[in-house]
């Protein structure tokens, strides 16, 4: 990445460091259950998002849209995880599906010590049907792997790759992983009998619409083979991001819902041919800092999006929504290229 | 493939260039300012049906002389080339926007807003594309500047003007100056002013997906728009429109556009119709450009906006010396100063700077200032030549300097009244003096009378001697004011009589010496200060030094003392001197200019390609020497500036009067 980034960066995370809110170590950072896919069954999933030390590459450089490096303590020790842990229990009420987040990596173990991690892992595998945790491509080692498929119940690693193309990683992203490193991740995963489910970003910073769209439909072409499920994350601006200074000037409009839109159509399909499940569920739909359209669409595409990831319906319910604002996104694709600029009509 | 630049016309930083595409013995060529024509809504999923539409489109495209038919990749992140297509052929029939000819350019790395870019070898904010022969490797000869994100910066008058001045010192001018996504036909006179040459229909797509109406003065919106308003255009997108508003019924609410197809329907005619403006003004603007009155156009375009009234503020100011270098020093056109705001045009800033800077006025006792008149030069108003008969009688005409007071140019010695601009300017009499104009006086009045041998000074400006009187006081105690109407009989029996008590009272001899004591004739009257003004004090005593006055005011040249030989001669209509063959002795071992030629003995017009260097000095217009190595080869005049006979590659650099074999 460009010094004059790096250095804009570095001087954003200093900034942060200075608000950062204290959290008490002993308790997650949120709870909540929501609505998801189980075996084809719409079924109620708890997630817990635990208060780690967080990501270690977010401590080192970072990626230029991710702010959950505010979400973290500074300092939990393993007898605030277990506490976390007994909160995690006293909230379960039997969900058969459960994601364990950390503000990082769950296999990290420097974030979650393997013996915490085993804790948690051991007691909820005896009762969920299926357990999704989130990590780093870097942290999946063929060991790991064992240990994780060794568990009662099946496992979903989640790996964020955000785009197959490493120039887009490497210059835009800042993510430190090459697309080479992820298919090696993701093998090993399945080889060990694991379910992978793969994060990608639509619409990195310091990117046209159109070329997000192309960059986002590239991408998922290229992982069908590595992955069990799909999600697409639209960017949302955070605070303390690169993003966020970008917007803040201008720079950046998170995507429109017709670029999901155009994303899902295209790529439903192949995805379905391969038994892969494309999903997404944006956070910060229909707001300003979020993935939206216009106020009078927004409502409508977020439900979309959300009963087409839960494979209530298909792509075609896309077409039964109908707004004037979609002549702007048009124009925002025809255009930013050819005009070398991130202005957006709408 | 390879592609030639030629700047036909120029008005500032603003040009007229053509552009000759050549591939083996087949050329095409067309000219700047001209617009890219950026598809929009053309394979849109939702772009309705309607075979005319195809029709109309297909003609706007024949209107663009020059395509941008797949966009430019705004990152290279698959190593692919950013390409830029640039054509000029017509459309082939049936496709539209298929590209006759392609023409791939491409820049370094990647691009970023101003804000992240560092301008390394790893991309920066400026694309800089060369022409490439397909895959071959980027042809030698002029590419496409384009700075990005311009709609970002393009309401920040200081960014806008900062990138300008790093266009011109990075880019050779014989490049095309892209200004992507921001062109409106209202702003477009303001960015060809500010230099840039290549346009696009981004804004146009922007505004049509907005539902904004381009009229003639001033953008509208569609629902304000009525059906008489369409029909006064007669263009197919507004037939069109006519067409779906009238069948709807429904000029000022539009009709139900709880559909996106009808939205996107009234936007694409929108689009036509927009194009179509922004092609007009397009070609309108270069017109303007031939007729050197952009800068009005510049300037009304920032009555509307702030952020261009500002950068045109700081254009004007910051950018002064950059832009009198190329600001001709005569012209035939009247320059309009409209408004207060305009004092800063690079025009009348040189005159201003040349009167500061190299302007000697002439060994005279008595400043008189004089009234400006309607009718230019001064000398041939009714008013002047009231006054002169007075002046011209007097025993003491030749110990008087009689300066002319006015707005906006400060001063004007008499003897300059037949040069640009004093000769051609108008601006609104109003009588009311604002600060500024008082100020240029002051600052220029001040020079004057420090540089010149003046112990008296008369006012003569009747109810406007006001604007002089404090700083004459400071330097003229027994300062004579004449506050009657310049042209009564009291006014001029009061010059009169002062003139007569000066005589007495300071026993001041009537000058009618020959010869002063430098050697420099006395009665070259007014060629001191015309030769000051144009060169400087050195080149004048240079050219005046023991030669003769040959002929009457204003119709007279220079000739040696001793040989009788040309040395320079007054043309009236420029109000300089051109320099004759006697000049070229005189001014040996001058530093400034000159132009450097290659191995060839010039006739009639030297080109650009063959000069391999010019003193900066040199604006278009000026008296030049022409030189290989220390060889005198011809004495001329300049049609372009110093800097651009060096960098250029094509066109005329100088006009050839005299040949000249001499060694220096």
């Amino acid at each position: 990445m460009k010094q004059k980034i790096t250095k804009i960066m570095a001087e954003i995370r200093r900034k942060a460091k200075a608000k950062k809110r204290k959290r008490d170590p002993k308790r997650p950072i949120a709870i909540w259950t929501e609505k998801d896919l189980l075996e084809g069954q719409i079924t109620d999933a708890m997630v817990a998002i635990l208060a780690t030390g967080g990501c270690s590459w977010a401590e080192e450089s970072g990626c230029t849209m991710c702010g959950y490096y505010n979400d973290t303590c500074n300092q939990v020790t393993e007898s605030d995880l277990l506490a976390q842990l007994a909160v995690l229990k006293e909230r379960y009420r039997d969900q058969k599906y459960l994601k364990i987040f950390t503000s990082g990596s769950f296999m990290n173990a420097k974030e979650i010590p393997a013996s915490v991690a085993t804790e948690f892992l051991s007691f909820f595998s005896e009762r969920c049907d299926l357990i999704c945790i989130e990590t780093r491509a870097e942290y999946v080692t063929a060991e790991a792997a064992e240990v994780l498929a060794a568990y009662p119940c099946e496992i979903e690693v989640a790996l964020g790759l955000e785009s197959s193309n490493d120039v887009v990683l490497a210059e835009i992203i800042n993510k430190n992983l090459t697309f080479e490193r992820y298919k090696n991740a993701a093998s090993l995963l399945l080889d060990a009998g694991l379910a992978v489910k793969t994060y990608l970003l639509l619409k990195p910073p310091l990117m046209t619409e159109k070329e997000a769209v192309e960059d986002c439909e590239r991408s998922i072409r290229d992982v069908l083979p590595y992955t069990n499920t799909i999600s697409v994350n639209p960017t949302n601006v955070q605070n303390f991001t690169l993003v966020d200074y970008l917007h803040h000037r201008g720079y950046y409009r998170p995507p429109w819902f017709y670029s999901l839109e155009e994303i899902m159509k295209r790529c439903m399909p192949h995805a379905k041919e391969r038994g892969v499940r494309l999903m997404s569920a944006p956070s910060g739909a229909g707001t300003l800092r979020g993935i939206h359209n216009c106020k009078k669409c927004d409502g409508k595409y977020k439900e979309a999006i959300t009963a087409i990831s839960l494979g209530m319906v298909g792509v075609e319910i896309f077409d039964r929504i109908d707004c004037e604002c979609r002549v702007k996104w048009q124009c925002d694709m025809d255009t930013q290229n050819a005009a070398m600029d991130f202005h957006s009509t709408g | 493939m390879y592609m030639e630049i030629e700047i036909l016309d120029q008005e500032g930083f603003a040009s007229v260039k053509e552009l000759r595409f050549r591939s083996n013995d087949d050329a095409e060529c067309f000219t700047t300012p001209a617009a890219v024509f950026v598809p929009f809504l053309w394979n849109g999923k939702r772009m309705n049906d309607d075979e005319s539409i195809n029709n109309i489109f297909e003609k706007i495209y024949s209107l663009f002389p020059i395509a941008n038919i797949s966009g430019i990749a705004h990152h290279n992140f698959n190593d692919q080339d950013f390409k830029l297509f640039l054509s000029c052929d017509d459309a082939p029939v049936g496709e539209p926007f298929a590209p006759p000819k392609t023409l791939f350019c491409q820049p370094t790395g990647f691009l970023y807003p101003p804000e992240l870019a560092q301008n390394d070898t790893k991309g920066g904010d400026i694309a800089y594309f060369q022409m490439r022969d397909s895959e071959k490797s980027p042809v030698n000869g002029p590419g496409v500047v384009a700075p990005t994100h311009l709609s970002h910066i393009y309401g920040k008058p200081r960014q806008i003007i900062e990138l300008v001045r790093r266009l011109r010192t990075q880019y050779k001018e014989e490049n095309l100056f892209y200004a992507p996504g921001i062109a409106d036909p209202y702003r477009l006179p303001y960015l060809v002013y500010l230099g840039f040459d290549l346009f696009d229909t981004v804004k146009a797509a922007r505004d049509s997906s907005s539902l904004i109406y381009w009229d003639t003065l001033a953008s509208r919106q569609l629902s304000d728009i009525t059906g008489q308003d369409l029909d006064a255009c007669k263009c197919g997108g507004c037939i069109k429109l006519n067409e779906i508003l009238n069948n709807a019924g429904s000029f000022g609410k539009l009709p139900n556009l709880s559909g996106d197809v009808m939205y996107t329907t009234l936007a694409s005619y929108l689009y036509v119709h927009n194009c179509l403006r922004l092609a007009n003004a397009v070609r309108e603007t270069g017109e303007i450009i031939k007729n050197k009155n952009l800068y009005s156009y510049a300037y009304s375009h920032s009555i509307h906006s702030p952020p261009a009234a500002a950068a045109l503020r700081f254009f004007h100011c910051e950018l002064a010396s950059d832009l009198v270098k190329v600001s001709p020093r005569v012209s035939s056109h009247t320059i309009i100063v409209g408004q207060s705001e305009m004092i800063h045009l690079p025009d009348i800033f040189s005159y201003a700077s040349r009167l500061k800077e190299t302007y000697v006025p002439p060994k005279r006792d008595i400043l008189l200032l004089l009234p400006c008149s309607f009718k230019k030069p001064y000398s041939r108003s009714k008013t002047h030549r009231i006054i002169r008969r007075v002046i011209d009688s007097h025993p003491l005409r030749w110990n008087l300097h009689c300066v002319v007071v006015t707005s906006p140019l400060g001063i004007v010695p008499i003897e300059l009244d037949n040069s640009y601009p004093a000769k051609n300017y108008d601006i609104p009499v109003t009588g009311d003096w604002d600060t500024g104009e008082r100020l240029r006086v002051d600052e220029l009045l001040v020079r004057l009378i420090e540089r010149g041998t003046y112990e008296h000074v008369i006012g003569y400006l009747g109810k406007e001697n006001y604007i002089i009187s404090d700083n004459l006081e400071k330097y003229f105690p027994d300062r004579y004011l004449i506050d009657e109407e310049p042209t009564s009989p009291e006014a001029l029996n009061r010059l009169n009589d002062i003139l007569n008590s000066i005589m007495e009272n300071a026993n001041l001899v009537p000058n009618n010496k020959k010869r002063t004591r430098s050697g420099i004739p006395f009665k070259t009257r007014d060629a001191w200060g015309v030769l000051t003004f144009q060169f400087d004090a050195d080149i004048a005593e240079r050219l005046l030094k023991d030669s003769n006055l040959k002929g009457r005011w204003p119709m007279y040249s220079l000739v040696d003392g001793e040989t009788g030989g040309q040395i320079a001669k007054y043309i009236p209509e420029r109000g300089m001197f051109s320099l004759g063959k006697g000049a070229a002795k005189r001014l040996s071992g001058i530093s400034s200019n000159r132009v450097f030629i290659e191995d060839f003995h010039p006739k009639g017009t030297i080109f650009c390609v063959g000069i391999s260097g010019a003193d900066t000095n040199i604006r278009p217009l000026d008296e030049v020497l022409v030189y290989h190595g220390d060889d005198l080869r011809a004495i001329g005049r300049a049609l372009v500036t110093g800097d651009a006979m060096s960098q250029r590659t094509r066109g005329q650099g100088v006009k050839v009067r005299h040949r000249i074999s001499m060694r220096v």
